[in-house]
């Protein structure tokens, strides 16, 4: 559905100020397309700059870089800076808070527990030698085991579309697990037996089923289930 | 990072990982497949000649049906009542946890004790 400037679209977003409201409701808003190739993250920062300023929502680099506006769009989690108002081919969007997450206000989440369950496989190089005195060198191809795991932006959108983290409130998340891979498989990290023992739990790498919405709900097009099925092999490699 | 230590030590050095029951849900599961065939072979495609109570009853009789049956039963039981173990640890958090799963625990031990003293005691 190609969008024409001066088209509307009506934006149905979740509503809740926890100081006011009773319970949650829904509002719509019309959006305006003032130009070709809007984003959904355009079509909010138009609402809460012209039509209502109490609308709360996370918002930074806009670019899809810094993982704040992670939210739910017509059922599907996304960043809303980087899905096209267009391409939902809807007059209606439906904008809710990411699942499975505490709300604070309108579609600002809790991210608490889900930073705690990211420190505890601690997303950082761990080294047991001296520093080198320069920069750790690594070759183009152990460099790339690292492509589909370093470009994750932290916005929840996985973690928060998983059955198993909505059912098990200490699983730790495809979103945790992805970033302990990505230092488990860095050939300059030497800490990789202290972060498989952290996701060696039944609330870890076990827990997952393999339900696959992460793939689905990651605006960055990453594989949290095949990093998670990585752990799982390098844990039964390591063991027998 | 001192505060959020309580909360990282619930991750460390757990007993019970939970890796043997992935495992060998895999490892069940492939036996299944491999037995279930098995059963579908034997019970139609072979000996079909004479297809009386005496031929059925010596099959049952015989002591490779009998290990490969209850073989057959173990690994269904494991499988069907490990899955339900997860679906436990997906969704219980409370007390009723252990409740569910000795009750599951009861119904495997019901169903593989009847098993064997139906399989094993036969003698045409």
């Amino acid at each position: 559905m190609a969008l024409k400037e001066g088209d509307k679209v009506v934006f149905k977003i979740f509503r809740y100020d926890p100081e006011k409201d009773k319970a949650p409701y829904y509002k719509d808003y019309e959006v305006t397309i003032t130009r070709t190739g809007m984003m959904v993250l355009d079509g909010l920062n138009q609402i809460k700059w012209e039509q209502d300023h109490t609308l709360t929502y996370r918002r930074s680099c806009r670019e899809g870089v810094c993982g704040s506006d992670g939210m739910n769009i017509n059922g599907v989690n996304t960043v809303s800076c980087m899905s096209h108002i267009e391409d939902y081919n809807a007059n209606v969007l439906t904008i809710k808070p990411l699942p499975g997450f505490p709300i604070i206000k309108d579609l600002v989440c809790d991210f608490e527990d889900f930073f705690n369950k990211y420190y505890v496989v601690k997303p950082y190089l761990i080294e047991k030698d001296p520093p080198p005195g320069r920069e750790r060198l690594q070759s183009p191809e152990d460099r790339a085991k690292l492509d589909g795991l370093y470009e994750c932006i932290l916005c929840g959108c996985c973690s928060s579309s998983c059955p198993s983290y909505w059912a098990d409130p200490d699983y730790l998340g495809p979103s945790a697990m992805l970033n302990a891979a990505r230092f488990v498989f860095d050939t300059r990290d030497q800490g990789s037996d202290e972060r498989l023992d952290a996701v060696n739990s039944i609330h870890g790498v076990w827990r997952c089923h393999t339900i696959l919405n992460c793939i689905s709900a990651c605006p960055k097009e990453l594989n949290p289930t095949k990093a998670i099925a990585g752990l799982q092999k390098e844990i039964l490699k390591r063991k027998y | 990072m001192m505060y959020m230590r309580g909360f990282i030590d619930r991750y460390q050095g757990s007993a019970k990982s939970g890796e043997w029951n992935w495992l060998l849900q895999r490892v069940s599961g492939v036996a299944l497949l491999v037995l279930l065939l098995g059963h579908f072979f034997v019970e139609h495609f072979v000996g079909h000649t004479g297809l009386t109570y005496q031929a059925v009853a010596a099959r049952f009789a015989s002591l490779g049906w009998k290990i490969f049956d209850l073989t057959f039963v173990v690994f269904a039981l494991y499988h069907g009542i490990n899955g339900i173990f997860m679906v436990i640890e997906d969704y219980v958090h409370s007390g009723w946890r252990v409740f569910w799963k000795g009750f599951f625990w009861v119904v495997g031990i019901v169903y593989l004790v009847l098993a064997a003293i139906t399989v094993l005691p036969f003698k045409g």
